[in-house]
């Protein structure tokens, strides 16, 4: 053996060597971040868990206050609190690493309970008394709040003893990932949770909406056929089956022109145009807003619209979106929406949604405001410079609507429509319009 | 000699080139995208409710930031010897014991919504039709209306488990022009599924309780159900 290749030898085992610690140093490391990685993941699953029986408990204590207490302005207190209280907890519940199904109920009564509480203490700062009715369904509520108390100490006390959620989440499968299973196991389901009906958030009468806009008569898929391809002229026409939601039967319906492809909707039940959305592009803007509402009103009318004015238009990436209502005898319809979407390309309507039309729309019997216009108007704020003013039914936060003096005003270059009550005067809304990269947007 | 000094260099390109290997896997390990918050009217619901409490405020707690809570403000500055001017900026918010990162654009609220949809949209149905996309931003925001979601879009989004493609990361993936109008039109109200606050793909789902869902309508390779 030459000296040359046992310095090779040498050389090639050093680098071997040299390779080896590399990998040792690497893999060292690695595992060392991993292990970093899950201790932070843990902390911060323990930290949400821990933050979730913290804010049950108290929404338990505040619940339980709240029954003992005879004065209304401590009871409001209580009653932000677990509003405040039951975000803090659904956060928390979103945030750790349990399967959606199994937490279904939680976040039913964690929001519930958040909305009804929320509806409760709008009722007492507005002067006005709780029922008996109120103070049972709180009992309820408190008797709920216990037993899901009780059902997390279970899991804090697996967690206090050492339990990794972190080691225990690989498989997203119930069966196999064991916290979703130590959820599932110590977490009673059969909690009984009241239905609760309330004017505020996540009530359970808002998934009772009933569908008041469409003629009552059907139509067979031949029929729905003839209307899509008279309001879509140049288009393509090809059937795509029918579907059942909750509140809508339609024919659905395929369209093509040239290389942009639709999807259409129409009811079953008075063949009314409840949705388009087509995948159309624009390149060019070759049409002002101005053109595109025109175009708008047009395609509105060929829908069988009547009665309507659009009262809102904003542009985005070439496509102008523009709102129209339904007016009766002068006064806007805010409710009866149907919002159509134009392409300032070529000025061909690419969508069209009007669930909310289909939900709404009747003829309004009482639209005779007992508050005049000059009333409602002292009531704007003195800073504020009216720019106009109009009478609107507006829908009210949760359910059913508001007749309104509406007044669009000018403050330091901002924009607001302010809502005024036009038979009590209330003040029940303020809209702010706000410029932003994806056009005007009223928050 | 020769065969020496290029063996060694040979060596020591190879012990660098590891050494910047692992330098590398370090910091794309170390390196994380910071998403700032984004303003809610909660944060004028929780001045409300504070001031509410300390007894500056006595109207409702609604997230609207009208006369009377405007009123509260000035009230509760004077008394905190900070600038009355109605205006809950740093300082105030610092008196009131809260956070106002990112109170200076509303603007930002929605872009950061569009922004998520549209990566949501595009990580979960690129490839599906353009109905069936707008399809997929509804359910999301179906969820945040349902009581039985989290109550924000990125919420929605994040829940552990619940989308195929933010738990493989594909929700990092850059979405296009498509996905951005999908995203726009379901922020707009459209929504093909007809409320529905599931979906998934019979060819690819695993899930036995998902088929237990009601379908709805079945838009490109999607089942929406309820």
């Amino acid at each position: 053996m030459t000296k040359a290749t046992k310095l090779t030898i040498f050389v090639c085992s050093l680098a071997t060597f040299a390779g080896l610690v590399a990998m040792l140093v690497f893999g060292l490391n690695s595992f060392n971040q991993v292990q970093n990685y899950k201790q932070q993941l843990n902390n911060t699953y323990q930290n949400n868990f821990y933050c979730l029986t913290d804010s049950v408990s108290n929404i338990e204590n505040d619940l339980s206050k709240f029954s003992i207490s005879s004065d209304d302005k401590l009871k409001e207190r209580y009653l932000i609190e677990i509003v405040s209280l039951c975000q803090g907890a659904q956060n928390n519940l979103s945030s750790l690493p349990i399967e959606h199904n199994s937490l279904l109920n939680t976040y039913k009564f964690v929001n519930q309970l958040g909305g009804y509480c929320y509806s409760l203490s709008q009722k007492l700062s507005l002067g006005k008394e709780l029922t008996t009715d109120d103070e049972a369904q709180i009992d309820d509520l408190h008797e709920s709040a216990v037993k899901i108390k009780q059902d997390l100490t279970k899991l804090s006390n697996l967690i206090n003893s050492g339990y990794s959620i972190v080691d225990n989440i690989q498989n997203p499968d119930v069966s196999k990932n064991n916290f979703s299973g130590e959820w599932n196991g110590m977490y009673d389901d059969t909690i009984e949770y009241p239905t609760l009906i309330y004017d505020g958030p996540f009530s359970d009468s808002t998934e009772n909406k009933t569908v008041k806009g469409l003629e009552n008569k059907y139509c067979t898929e031949t029929e729905a056929k003839l209307f899509v391809e008279s309001l879509f002229k140049d288009w393509q026409v090809e059937s795509a089956g029918e579907s059942a939601g909750k509140d809508f039967e339609t024919w659905n319906f395929n369209v093509t022109k040239k290389e942009t492809s639709g999807f259409v909707q129409i009811t079953k039940k008075g063949c009314f145009l409840l949705q388009f959305s087509s995948d159309a592009l624009n390149n060019e803007q070759t049409k002002t807003i101005d053109e595109c509402e025109t175009l708008a009103k047009q395609f509105a009318v060929g829908a069988g619209l009547k009665s309507f004015d659009i009262v809102w238009s904003t542009e985005c990436d070439g496509f102008v979106y523009c709102n129209l209502v339904y007016v009766q005898d002068g006064v806007i319809v805010y409710p009866d929406m149907v919002k159509i979407k134009v392409n300032t390309q070529d000025g061909n309507v690419c969508g069209w949604e009007a669930r909310s039309y289909a939900f709404n729309h009747k003829k309004r019997i009482d639209i005779t405001p007992q508050k005049s216009q000059q009333q409602a108007k002292v009531l704007v704020d003195k800073n504020m410079t009216i720019l106009t003013n109009k009478l609107c039914i507006i829908p009210a936060e949760y359910v059913g609507e508001n007749l309104a003096w509406e007044f669009k005003c000018l403050m330091n270059d901002d924009v607001f429509y302010v809502y005024i009550d036009a038979n009590t005067l209330q003040e029940l809304n303020i809209m702010k319009v706000v410029q932003t990269n994806d056009g005007l947007l009223l928050m | 000699m020769k065969v020496f000094q290029k063996s060694m260099f040979f060596v020591l390109g190879i012990v660098a080139f590891l050494s910047v290997c692992v330098f590398t896997f370090n910091i794309s390990l170390d390196s994380n995208l910071v998403a700032e918050a984004a303003l809610t009217s909660s944060q004028v619901k929780t001045v409300q409710t504070k001031l509410k409490n300390w007894g500056y405020y006595s109207g409702s707690v609604d997230g609207i930031y009208g006369p009377k809570t405007k009123a509260a403000v000035i009230s509760f500055q004077k008394k905190n010897g900070l600038t009355a001017d109605g205006i809950v900026g740093a300082k105030t918010a610092a008196a009131l014991g809260m956070s106002l990162k990112s109170s200076s654009a509303t603007s930002k609220t929605s872009n950061n919504d569009l922004y998520l949809l549209a990566k949501c949209i595009y990580a979960e149905a690129r490839g599906e039709p353009y109905a069936g996309q707008v399809a997929i931003g509804a359910v999301i925001l179906n969820r945040v209306a349902s009581s039985k979601f989290p109550n924000t879009i990125s919420g929605v989004i994040y829940q552990p488990y619940a989308f195929t493609a933010v738990n493989d990361g594909q929700i990092n993936l850059e979405p296009n022009q498509t996905a951005y109008n999908a995203a726009r039109d379901a922020l707009n109200g459209w929504d093909p599924s007809y409320g529905a606050l599931y979906y998934y793909n019979p060819k690819t789902a695993t899930s036995s309780w998902i088929w237990s869902r009601t379908v709805v309508v079945t838009i490109g390779n999607h089942k929406f159900a309820i």
